[in-house]
């Protein structure tokens, strides 16, 4: 018996219940019993999938009805305030749904003209569908108090760069929040709590809304939904049926209708209505012109276009009114979000954040609260708590998230989570790394006789312009140069023989980014490029540059990509994106999530002897061995420089070096698992040059000048710590 | 779906795998718990009833209920016992588990321990394949991963547990990368 089956046979041996029949009758009454009895105590919760087909009936729509007659009489002494307030669930329904008349708006307010404007054919799936009846609101318990802090210390979630990365949930009493890994988190708005879920699936980076009557979140992403059940504890994405167009690529704004219990949406200049039920997107109509989708208003029953101008929408017939100007827009952003049954902007009044919300009563933006402290701010996302009559602003930094409270009745602010702590991702290693094996790499290339590469290039020559990252070069190992890509997305070489710079034209560009690192696949030999959150790939036989359709297995790429390595032994390209480790495979276009970051460090590259990645942590370095996942804190591992942010890792010679400050440099000795392989001051420092990039075959490492003004290139020789000027700065 | 066929199809549901949820539960949690979890995860098969997989899909799809369920009953548990320990001293409110309370021999004390010590993704590959007695296929759809994956990692796990239960483990810098 082999290891494998040993450890399996044994695992059997190790079962508590070997056999189901082992279990009593008792047992099984006993379960029975109580399955019975949950099902009973929910069935004023029935399941949403045994709920009759549409159009339902909803309660409140003869009610409705009736009171849109007795407005029609008396809307001029603002008779939509008799529908405001009342049960909780009643306090998203809309007051009347034919209560923004034309006659009606222009005697609520001068400034407000109707345009017979029904566009671009306006479909009435909103008019003639129905939502259900909607699941009780919760309440904080007796003796909760929702302004006292949650617990310090707790764990909460990093945030994403969605406005709407966040929805209550009001069955829950709870706020539904996807952090920036795509994993949901909720916070308790009674305690001011958060917590992490391990929920089924995946959400997907999108803006968040709660569906009332399906008691579901939707999450709209780049061209796909995923929806969340929080009973099940579960996100499913649903196979979009589009209707009425072509499938968007991406969605703007969201609101929840009350009136058909669909979620609107919009995608460039159409407006959309998803049905989570039949997952049918449809298309209603248009966006009015230069406009926005802002929300909805329940007493109004509109939705809500900003632009220069607000623009209030019938949904059921795509009626518009003009209700006066938009609010001012701020100098940092700016976004909206829907509480109390109507349509908020928050934008940056200076540093001051401003809340203004859209007045029904008076159709202007007059119910702001423009006095917040000047400390609130930034937001990932504003939710309306309907239980607390208050807005959830979720502050956002990568390193902490405090919650602050906006009182809607008071104007108030509390800061009701202030110390959250940042877990560190766990995700389980994908043995990709593993289980994958890079061919014989090819024999590098050598100096032609006759050259000296200590002799200085023609400081006459051409030479690329400078681009924004630090690793912007590679060694091609094949060819014996260093490709670079500049500020203009130029491809060029550097011959290390003879010390110039080559302009390549070649077939094809890379994307373009702020932030572009260069890594040599030996096993493909190509050179692949990370862009911002894309991958390029250079052929310099055939001096062509491809953008391969890449494929994300094991998660989606949320961030932009923060350095690359390559793993000699697996012949994967290795890069690190959002805390996660990404490998990407040349030949397939499959880029594989391995695992995750350890410490939220920074991916410094690859020491062969000891087959590490290394991860550098604030002080603290980390090996993580690329098979299996296991990290190493070490002890023996403090950074030789202080200062976060100035630091520039390179491998070489095998192992990994930084520079900082203004050092020469310290290595990354395998033997004692120490930074003290370093080499004594020189001029320039390493640190500041737009590539660092390792010549085997002269035994040093390359860098070239950020300076625009200098642009000269340097060689650090790795045996005697002596820096040489190989390219003088040019005119 | 009807009401009246929701009602007919949870019921051939519940006759069906009642005694393999139970019994999910019963191998990882207490008895109480075990019957706690197992009503929440048929509970929620009929709130989802339209969505339960039919023929095979449809224990596996119980499984991966349970999975989460047990979550939610651990990290519920664990806050509670943060509290309990803090309120009135540490160990007060420790449960054993099933796992503690059935173990027959000293043999399997330690081969529960090296698997607890495991990654609780890969428990749970494991105790699904051998204990649930799952084809990887279906363990894959309970975890949410290929089939493939679920035979390499298996492959992994048990390496693991060989190395942890009798070879000793590669040091830094000690050689074979591979």
């Amino acid at each position: 018996m082999n290891a494998h089956d040993e450890m399996l046979e044994r695992m059997r041996g190790a079962n508590p219940l070997p056999d189901v029949d082992m279990i009593t009758d008792g047992q099984m009454a006993e379960m029975t019993l109580q399955v019975e009895q949950a099902r009973r105590m929910g069935e004023d919760l029935p399941p949403f999938s045994l709920e009759p087909t549409k159009p339902k009936i909803r309660w409140w729509r003869p009610a409705a009805v009736f009171a849109a007659s007795l407005l029609a009489a008396v809307a001029v002494i603002g008779g939509v305030s008799l529908l405001r307030g009342g049960e909780s669930d009643v306090a998203d329904a809309p007051a009347s749904i034919t209560t923004v008349t034309a006659s009606a708006t222009t005697t609520v307010t001068a400034s407000a003209t109707t345009m017979p404007e029904p566009p671009d054919g306006w479909n009435p799936i909103l008019a003639s569908t129905v939502a259900g009846v909607p699941p009780q609101q919760a309440a904080c318990p007796t003796g909760a108090d929702p302004s006292k802090p949650g617990p310090e210390g707790q764990n909460v979630p990093i945030p994403p760069g969605d406005d709407h990365a966040g929805a209550f949930d009001r069955h829950l009493g709870k706020m539904i929040y996807v952090d920036i890994f795509g994993q949901t988190w909720t916070f308790d708005v009674c305690t001011n709590t958060w917590e992490q879920l391990d929920t089924a699936g995946e959400a997907i980076d999108a803006s968040l809304v709660y569906d009332i009557d399906s008691d579901l979140t939707i999450a709209l992403g780049p061209g796909e939904f995923s929806v969340y059940d929080a009973a099940a504890n579960e996100w499913t994405r649903p196979d979009l049926d589009v209707i009425g167009g072509s499938r968007p690529e991406g969605f703007w704004g969201v609101a929840y209708d009350p009136v058909s219990g669909m979620v609107l949406t919009t995608s460039g200049d159409a407006v959309w209505a998803f049905d989570v039920e039949t997952a049918r997107l449809t298309r209603i109509g248009a966006v009015p012109t230069g406009t926005q989708l802002a929300g909805y208003v329940a007493e109004l029953d509109r939705l809500v276009f900003v632009g220069f101008d607000t623009i209030l929408v019938d949904p059921r017939s795509g009626e518009t009114t003009t209700a006066g100007k938009a609010p001012p827009y701020g100098e940092y952003g700016y976004g909206f979000f829907e509480a109390a049954g109507t349509v908020f902007m928050s934008r940056y009044l200076g540093p001051v954040l401003g809340v203004c919300g859209f007045d029904p009563g008076t159709l202007a933006w007059s119910r702001c609260y423009d006095e917040a402290p000047p400390e609130i701010g930034p937001f990932s996302s504003k939710v309306g708590d309907s239980i607390n009559n208050r807005v959830i602003l979720t502050q956002s930094t990568r390193t902490a998230l405090d919650v602050w409270t906006l009182d809607l009745a008071t104007g108030s602010t509390h800061e009701v989570v202030t110390s959250g702590v940042i877990p560190t991702l766990d995700l389980a290693w994908e043995p990709v790394l593993a289980t994958t094996r890079a061919n014989a790499a090819p024999e590098p290339a050598i100096c032609p006789a006759g050259t000296d590469p200590n002799e200085p290039g023609s400081s006459l020559q051409q030479r690329p312009g400078t681009p924004q990252g630090d690793q912007n070069g590679t060694f091609d190992r094949r060819t014996g140069h260093i490709v670079y890509v500049d500020v203009a997305s130029q491809t060029w070489t550097f011959d290390v023989c003879t010390n110039t710079w080559h302009n390549v034209d070649p077939e094809g560009n890379p994307f373009t980014g702020s932030l572009v690192s260069l890594v040599y696949d030996v096993d493909s030999d190509v050179t692949i490029a990370f862009a911002d959150s894309r991958i390029s790939v250079y052929d310099s036989k055939a001096e062509a540059w491809t953008n391969p359709q890449v494929v994300a297995v094991g998660g989606s790429v949320l961030e932009w990509f923060e350095a690359a390595a390559y793993d000699p032994i697996s012949g994967l390209v290795l890069t690190a994106s959002a805390d996660q480790i990404w490998a990407f495979d040349v030949a397939t276009g499959t880029l594989t999530r391995v695992g995750s970051v350890p410490l939220r460090g920074r991916l410094a590259g690859y020491v062969f002897d000891l087959d590490r990645l290394v991860f550098v942590a604030d002080q603290t370095t980390v090996l993580v061995d690329p098979r299996s996942g296991e990290a190493t804190t070490l002890a023996t591992g403090a950074l030789p420089f202080a200062g976060w942010g100035d630091y520039a890792f390179f491998e070489a010679g095998g192992t990994v070096f930084m520079g900082a400050g203004e050092g020469a440099g310290c290595g990354f000795d395998p033997d004692t698992l120490a930074w003290d392989l370093c080499f004594p001051e020189v001029s320039p420092p390493i640190r500041g040059f737009a590539a660092r990039v390792a010549d085997p075959i002269n035994g040093r490492v390359v860098l070239i000048h950020r300076s625009e003004l200098l642009r000269d290139v340097w060689g650090f020789d790795l045996a005697t710590g002596q820096m040489i000027q190989l390219l003088e700065p040019g005119t | 779906m009807q009401t009246g066929l929701a009602e007919e199809r949870f019921q051939e549901i519940y006759r069906q795998h009642q005694r393999q949820v139970l019994g999910y539960f019963l191998r990882r949690t207490d008895a109480t718990s075990a019957r706690d979890g197992a009503s929440e995860t048929f509970l929620v098969a009929w709130r989802r009833i339209a969505d339960v997989p039919t023929g095979q899909g449809t224990l596996p799809w119980l499984y991966g209920v349970s999975r989460r369920v047990l979550a939610n009953q651990r990290r519920g548990r664990d806050r509670y016992t943060a509290l309990g320990r803090k309120l009135i001293g540490a160990g007060a409110l420790d449960e054993p588990s099933a796992e503690v309370v059935v173990l027959r021999r000293a043999e399997d004390t330690e081969m529960l321990n090296a698997v607890a010590r495991l990654r609780p993704e890969d428990q749970e590959i494991l105790r699904l394949t051998v204990w649930e007695e799952l084809p990887h296929a279906q363990v894959a759809e309970v975890i949410g991963t290929s089939a493939h994956a679920v035979t390499q990692r298996l492959h992994r796990i048990t390496k693991q547990l060989a190395r942890d239960l009798g070879r000793p483990g590669r040091q830094i810098g000690g050689g074979d990368p591979s």
